[in-house]
């Protein structure tokens, strides 16, 4: 379900562009957990997967010059990320979690989660009830989903700084250098 | 975990599997605490075939017998945190020279709490027990009690126990 584009950025090492795209329609960036693994295994400095489902997000990427988006660093883009939803994209940037949240996020999820099965087996057990340890479970599912699910202000405490679209209005896109495949074909010719 | 909609999915599914391995878990123990060998030794019970109401041979040849018997149970000990319902049946078996085996359920009961896991009744057959053809004047007949322990989770666990004998009459009644 992931597709992972990876690409060599040139020594400055602050451009790269998926080339199966058109420029207009591109993936996500996705600080997912797929994405973390990716980039620790690879050492790219950035990968762009397709989140699922794929439908609702369409996004231009044109670069980033950060390792992954797990780091304490926030990323330093040197353009502009857009999103381009179903929705109105405007609110988009302001209040979802940050990176550092989202992985906050999914810790607590799993582990409250767990620690409930455990309580509600060992209550309903030593009770001798099966609804007891439903419904302590239930119970527990609805207030992890309570405590991860909405965005709340203490996943958001490390957001990321994105550049300004004034800012990047100024610095316009660059082209691909094609000279390096020229150069290897010339040798041969003489 | 990027969006709402994401973030719920996630935890939805994730307690989705967590509670299928909490179902487990309770079978397991279930299952564990009271183990499927010795589960005809927790259950007591007792039936006498009190007298034959009716014994005759139907207009296709098959005999059909009705019958009043004293049946007493005591399955308290079946019962853990994760029975749902306990289905008892009492099966008459006799062999013929036709077949080697013939069961037929004569009374059953659905047993739904412990509280109601110990009485006797006197209890004419349900069903009555009807041959396939005409061998049974005169027949000893095996009287078996089968129970089936159905959970909320888990395995059904099916087990029998014999009980008693009798001869049917030799003649039509």
């Amino acid at each position: 379900m992931h597709i992972t584009k990876k690409h060599k950025t040139d020594s400055g090492g602050s451009l790269s562009l998926p080339l199966l795209f058109e420029p207009t329609k591109v993936a996500a960036v996705k600080g997912g957990r797929h994405g973390r693994r990716s980039n620790r295994e690879l050492g790219c400095p950035w990968t762009v997967h397709l989140p699922v489902p794929f439908i609702p997000v369409l996004s231009r990427i044109l670069s980033t010059s950060s390792p992954s988006p797990w780091s304490s660093r926030p990323p330093k883009m040197s353009a502009v990320i857009s999103m381009r939803k179903l929705a109105s994209s405007s609110r988009f940037h302001s209040a979802k979690m940050d990176w550092q949240g989202q992985k906050r996020a999914e810790i607590v999820m799993q582990f409250m989660l767990v620690v409930f099965a455990i309580a509600g087996l060992g209550i309903g057990y030593t009770i001798g009830s099966f609804p007891t340890m439903m419904l302590t479970y239930a119970g527990g599912v609805v207030i992890t989903a309570l405590i991860t699910v909405p965005n709340w202000p203490f996943f958001n405490r490390h957001p990321s700084k994105w550049l300004d679209p004034s800012e990047a209005e100024r610095h316009p896109k660059p082209h691909l250098n094609v000279a390096a495949a020229s150069k290897k074909k010339a040798p041969k010719h003489k | 975990m990027h969006s709402f909609g994401y973030r719920l999915n996630t935890v939805l599914t994730f307690a989705l599997l967590l509670l299928a391995v909490l179902c487990g878990a309770a079978s397991f123990l279930d299952a564990f605490n009271s183990p499927l060998s010795a589960s005809s030794s927790y259950v007591q019970a007792n039936a006498q075939v009190v007298k034959v109401n009716r014994f005759r041979r139907q207009l296709n040849g098959a005999d059909e017998v009705s019958l009043t018997f004293n049946v007493s149970l005591d399955m308290k000990r079946l019962f853990t945190w994760n029975t749902k319902q306990v289905f008892v049946f009492l099966a008459a078996e006799y062999e013929t020279p036709k077949n080697a085996l013939n069961q037929i359920s004569l009374w059953d009961h659905i047993i739904l709490d412990k509280d109601q896991a110990m009485f006797q009744t006197k209890v004419t057959t349900k069903y009555p027990l009807i041959d396939q053809g005409s061998n049974l004047r005169g027949r000893k007949v095996d009287l078996i009690l089968h129970w089936h322990v159905m959970p909320k989770t888990g395995r059904m666990i099916r087990d029998k126990l014999r009980l008693s004998d009798f001869h049917l009459p030799e003649a039509y009644t």
